[in-house]
C-alpha cells in the first residue's frame, strides 16, 4: 500500500498543477531517470523479508535472496548509472536508462510474485 | 590499468542486461502461472522427470538453446555481427550456472535424507528432496540460467570488448580537458 502511494503520488500531484503549469506528466517524462530501478529494489526486498519467514531450508532461503537481491541491485543500477553519468558531465540516455528501469523492474516483479506464489503453495501442502 | 586491459582487444558482440530481462521474467511469469493453473499435476511432473534423470542435462540444453536464440536475435536487431567467442562464452556461462544448481539440488537432496536418517521422521515421508523444494530450485535454476550468463556478460564485456561507446569516450575526454 505504502508503495503503491509512493509511486502513485508524484503522478497526481503533478497532475493537479498540470492544467496551470503545463507540465507532461506521462510516466516516462517522470521516471525517466531510472526510478523505477530503485522501486524494483525495494520489491525485491519486501520479497526476500517474505522468504525469511517461511518455512525453507536456511540454503534454500539464501539462495532465492540471493537471486532476488541481485536482480533488485541490477534494476537500481539503471538509476545509478544515469545519475553517475550525469555528475560527470556526460551525455545522458534517457530513452535507454528509461527502457532499462522498466525491463529490470519487470524482471524482479515477475520474480517476486513467482517467489509468493511458490510460498502460498508450500504453506498449502504444508497445511495438509 | 587493469592487466586484463593489456590484452589485445577483441571485437566481440555487445549486449544490455535489460534484453535477458524481459525474457526471464516472463518465463517466471509463466512458471508461476503454471502453478496457479496446475498446483498438483506440475509439480508431480518435475518430481517425475527429476526422479527419472536427466533433469538437469535437459535444462541445460533447453536453457543454452534459450539464451543461444536470444543472443542472436540482440545481434540482429543490434545490425551486429555473432561472433563465436560470446556465444560459446554465454553457452559455458549457461552450462555453469545450471551446474551450480544441480549441485545445490544434490546437496538439499543429501541433507535430507540425512535428516531423515538420524531424527527418524515418521513412515511416508518421501525419502530426499521434497518436490516443494525441488520446485524453487527449479524456478531459480531456470531464471537465473538466463539472466546470470547475461549478466557477467554484461560485467566482463568492457574488458574484452572493444565496441565500448566512442561518443561517451569523446565526452570523457571532453571533460577530462577542462
Amino acid at each position: 500500500m505504502y508503495a503503491a502511494f509512493a509511486a502513485l503520488a508524484p503522478f497526481v500531484l503533478r497532475w493537479t498543477r498540470k492544467e496551470r503549469v503545463g507540465l507532461d506528466t506521462s510516466p516516462h517524462a517522470l521516471l525517466q531517470r531510472g526510478e523505477l530501478g530503485l522501486f524494483g529494489l525495494l520489491l525485491a526486498v519486501s520479497a526476500v523479508l517474505d522468504l525469511r519467514r517461511s518455512g525453507f531450508s536456511t540454503q534454500l532461503i539464501l539462495t532465492n535472496a540471493v537471486i532476488l537481491v541481485v536482480s533488485g541491485l541490477m534494476a537500481a543500477s539503471a538509476w545509478l548509472e544515469d545519475n553517475s553519468r550525469v555528475s560527470q558531465g556526460l551525455p545522458n540516455a534517457d530513452t535507454r536508462t528509461w527502457m532499462d528501469s522498466r525491463r529490470l523492474l519487470f524482471l524482479v516483479f515477475s520474480l517476486a510474485f513467482t517467489t509468493e506464489v511458490l510460498l502460498e503453495h508450500s504453506a498449502e501442502v504444508w497445511q495438509r | 590499468m587493469n592487466s586484463l586491459m593489456k590484452f589485445r582487444r577483441l571485437n566481440a558482440s555487445k549486449v544490455r542486461l535489460s534484453d535477458s530481462a524481459v525474457l526471464a521474467g516472463a518465463v517466471s511469469l509463466l512458471y508461476a502461472l503454471a502453478l496457479i493453473v496446475c498446483p498438483r499435476a506440475f509439480p508431480e511432473l518435475l518430481e517425475r522427470i527429476f526422479w527419472s534423470g536427466g533433469f538437469f542435462p535437459a535444462l541445460s540444453l533447453l536453457v543454452v538453446a534459450t539464451n543461444e536464440t536470444l543472443f542472436v536475435l540482440i545481434c540482429r536487431r543490434r545490425a551486429q555481427t555473432t561472433g563465436l567467442i560470446t556465444s560459446g562464452y554465454i553457452a559455458f556461462l549457461t552450462i555453469g550456472v545450471v551446474s551450480l544448481f544441480r549441485l545445490l539440488v544434490y546437496g538439499a537432496h543429501a541433507q535430507a535424507l540425512l535428516s531423515q536418517l538420524f531424527l527418524r521422521l515418521p513412515p511416508g515421508v518421501r525419502d530426499g528432496i521434497s518436490s516443494e523444494d525441488l520446485l524453487v530450485y527449479t524456478h531459480l535454476a531456470v531464471v537465473s540460467g538466463i539472466f546470470l550468463p547475461f549478466l557477467i556478460v554484461r560485467m566482463t564485456q568492457n574488458y574484452v570488448s572493444d565496441a565500448n561507446s566512442a561518443e561517451d569516450a569523446r565526452a570523457r575526454t571532453a571533460v577530462a580537458g577542462r
